[in-house]
């Protein structure tokens, strides 16, 4: 299963990311108002949607952008969550208070008034970047690639909380644990307990998180773009394109079935890929 | 005694009980140890016996720095461990390593036993990476383990070989003191006499001190020199180890030697067993003077005034704490 999981999300990926070279420049964009609302089959092998253009493509681009998203976001907010969550639980007291003090404000901020401020302060910033840039002659923009960065950021600064929890009570429970305490007892520097025998040991529910975290954060980022805050049309991604399947159900199924049924089966394959990598890493499990 | 290598002066360790939620209030304290004096020369073998709950362990971690002590001094040779804070403290734990009870726990599951150990042998000592698996081949050989077995996790071990890789691994580091913290109390009857004959295999061939703790009475009788008895955080009973256990002085231990089953069940039908009353006292509250005069056969009014003072009757060495010693073993 696991296996069966990680080809299909390689294959997906090979599909979103390379698929395009092979096809025009406007795969996605290209609107032919005639065509619109095309029912599967013939010229578009998914149909079209109600502007016309091909569903095929608009799912391949809409891929790239929430398996980008998914991926992405979850590594930060990974990152984050188990050095923060591993250095509070381990030298608890008052260091520990303060840190997780410190997550329970910023999960008391609303989220999506936590974005909005993000995205209205943080917009400004990429022209200015560029600007930068500019003034020093060279060619480098990233304001085409900024909405994302900001999206990235914005996802991966919530869910990291959640991740810094689990782990914090994961530390604490494993300190009790006489290995622990032998290693301490041995001399070995802190750094080395804290990311040696601390974080192998905490992996399983990591993992398991993990994988709810990622389809949490593709749905994230299909309500962002829901409010214009993320992705901006035209550029497609999942949750968007589920939206507007959505919203014309009864006239044209495929424009909902296609990538719901993909997404469906995408989060699938990641819980799959979860366990199976919750098993490998456990040498409990594993057979040899 | 000639001179002491090991020297704890008056050590306590209290914990403060806090309430409350967001403004933490002490409102007591657990005195675990509280006053224990002990010295012990190099190579000799110190057995600590005690009720679960009087400290015996706390002591033990005390002694080794995981716990911060209240009050009073640990010597180790010529170094005063107390005095020791950070990168000191973490170069001096190469002289004293410990030893615990529960050998599922004190490993780490997901680490072989040839990182464990490699790990523990570089803590301490710059060993060229070529000569790193031999170095841990020779210290399984050392614990009675089979040195093919060296990449493998420890689930896939016994109990016993677990506390045998427990024992390598607080060995790699070459230590002088040891601290065995009930060590074979997890384990099978016939296995503990395996891990108690390596342990006093070892201690012979690499002269080590070492305190053995238990509850178990003919546990240390048979690997310690001397015995120590410990009651509610303090030591009532120290002396040559058969001779506390054949001749016992303080009340206490004389209890705690009568509910040793005897194997000859003809002697074990005779065996005149001491109950004591109660149970023991908290020791967020202990009883005044002498703390165990609540369930003491013997107790008097002067019990409650003051903890007694340590008095030897024929042998300096046997000391106990109890003010009628005299009257009680004529």
């Amino acid at each position: 299963m696991a296996l069966a999981g990680g080809v299909f999300i390689l294959l997906l990926a090979g599909l979103s990311f390379i698929g395009p070279f092979f096809l025009e420049g406007d795969y996605y964009t290209n609107t032919v108002l005639e065509d619109k609302l095309t029912a599967p089959g013939g010229e578009y092998t998914l149909g079209s949607d109600h502007l016309g253009r091909d569903q095929l493509g608009r799912i391949i681009k809409g891929g790239q952008i929430s398996l980008l998203v998914g991926l992405v976001a979850t590594f930060v907010s990974l990152t984050i969550g188990i050095g923060y969550g591993t250095i509070s639980g381990y030298f608890g007291g008052k260091i520990d208070s303060v840190m997780m003090r410190l997550v329970d404000i910023l999960y008391s901020l609303p989220f999506v008034i936590f974005v909005i401020l993000l995205m209205v302060f943080a917009k400004d910033l990429g022209d200015s970047i560029d600007e930068w840039f500019r003034a020093r002659g060279s060619e480098f923009s990233i304001s085409g690639q900024w909405n994302m960065l900001l999206l990235f950021v914005a996802i991966g600064a919530v869910e990291w909380l959640t991740m810094a929890r689990i782990v914090r009570g994961q530390v604490m429970s494993l300190r009790q644990q006489e290995f622990i305490e032998a290693c301490i007892s041995l001399g070995l520097p802190t750094r080395r307990i804290l990311f040696r025998h601390m974080v192998p040991n905490i992996l399983g529910p990591v993992i398991v998180y993990t994988t709810l975290t990622i389809p949490a954060v593709m749905l994230l980022e299909a309500f962002l773009s829901f409010l214009g805050l993320g992705v901006q049309p035209p550029t497609p991604s999942w949750g968007l394109l589920i939206k507007d399947g959505a919203d014309r159900m009864r006239e044209a199924w495929w424009m909902l079935v296609f990538p719901g049924a993909l997404f469906a089966i995408t989060l699938f394959s990641f819980n799959f890929v979860g366990d199976g990598l919750r098993d490998a890493l456990d040498p409990k499990t594993s057979k040899d | 005694m000639s001179d002491p290598y090991l020297q704890i002066n008056n050590l306590k360790t209290h914990f403060p009980v806090e309430k409350g939620i967001l403004f933490r209030k002490v409102t007591g304290t657990v005195k675990a140890v509280d006053g224990v004096s002990l010295s012990l020369a190099k190579g000799e073998v110190l057995g600590l016996v005690g009720e679960s709950g009087c400290g015996k362990s706390t002591l033990g971690r005390t002694v080794l720095q995981l716990i911060k002590p209240t009050e009073g001094t640990v010597t180790l040779g010529s170094r005063t461990l107390t005095d020791l804070d950070g990168k000191e403290l973490r170069s001096a734990r190469a002289d004293f390593q410990m030893i615990f009870q529960d050998p599922y726990a004190s490993l780490n599951p997901r680490m072989t036993v040839y990182s464990m150990l490699a790990e523990a042998i570089q803590v301490h000592r710059k060993v060229p990476k070529a000569d790193l698996a031999g170095a841990v081949g020779a210290l399984m050989e050392k614990v009675g383990l089979a040195a093919r077995f060296m990449r493998k996790y420890p689930h896939e071990f016994s109990g016993g070989q677990r506390q045998r890789i427990a024992i390598a691994r607080a060995l790699a580091v070459e230590p002088k003191l040891i601290i065995a913290d009930e060590p074979v109390s997890a384990l099978d009857v016939s296995i503990q006499a395996q891990i108690l004959n390596l342990l006093s295999d070892l201690t012979r061939e690499m002269e080590l001190t070492m305190i053995f703790i238990s509850h178990d009475l003919s546990v240390v009788k048979h690997i310690s020199d001397r015995i120590a008895v410990m009651y509610l955080g303090r030591i009532v009973e120290i002396g040559p180890a058969t001779e506390v256990f054949e001749h016992p002085q303080h009340p206490y231990t004389k209890a705690l030697c009568s509910a040793v089953p005897m194997p000859d069940p003809d002697s074990e039908r005779t065996r005149k067993r001491i109950l004591l009353p109660g149970d023991p006292p908290s020791p967020l509250n202990p009883p005044s003077g002498c703390t165990f005069h609540p369930r003491c056969p013997h107790a008097e009014e002067r019990c409650q005034a003051a903890w007694p003072s340590f008095e030897s009757l024929k042998n300096d060495a046997h000391q106990a704490a109890c003010v009628r010693l005299a009257e009680l073993n004529q």
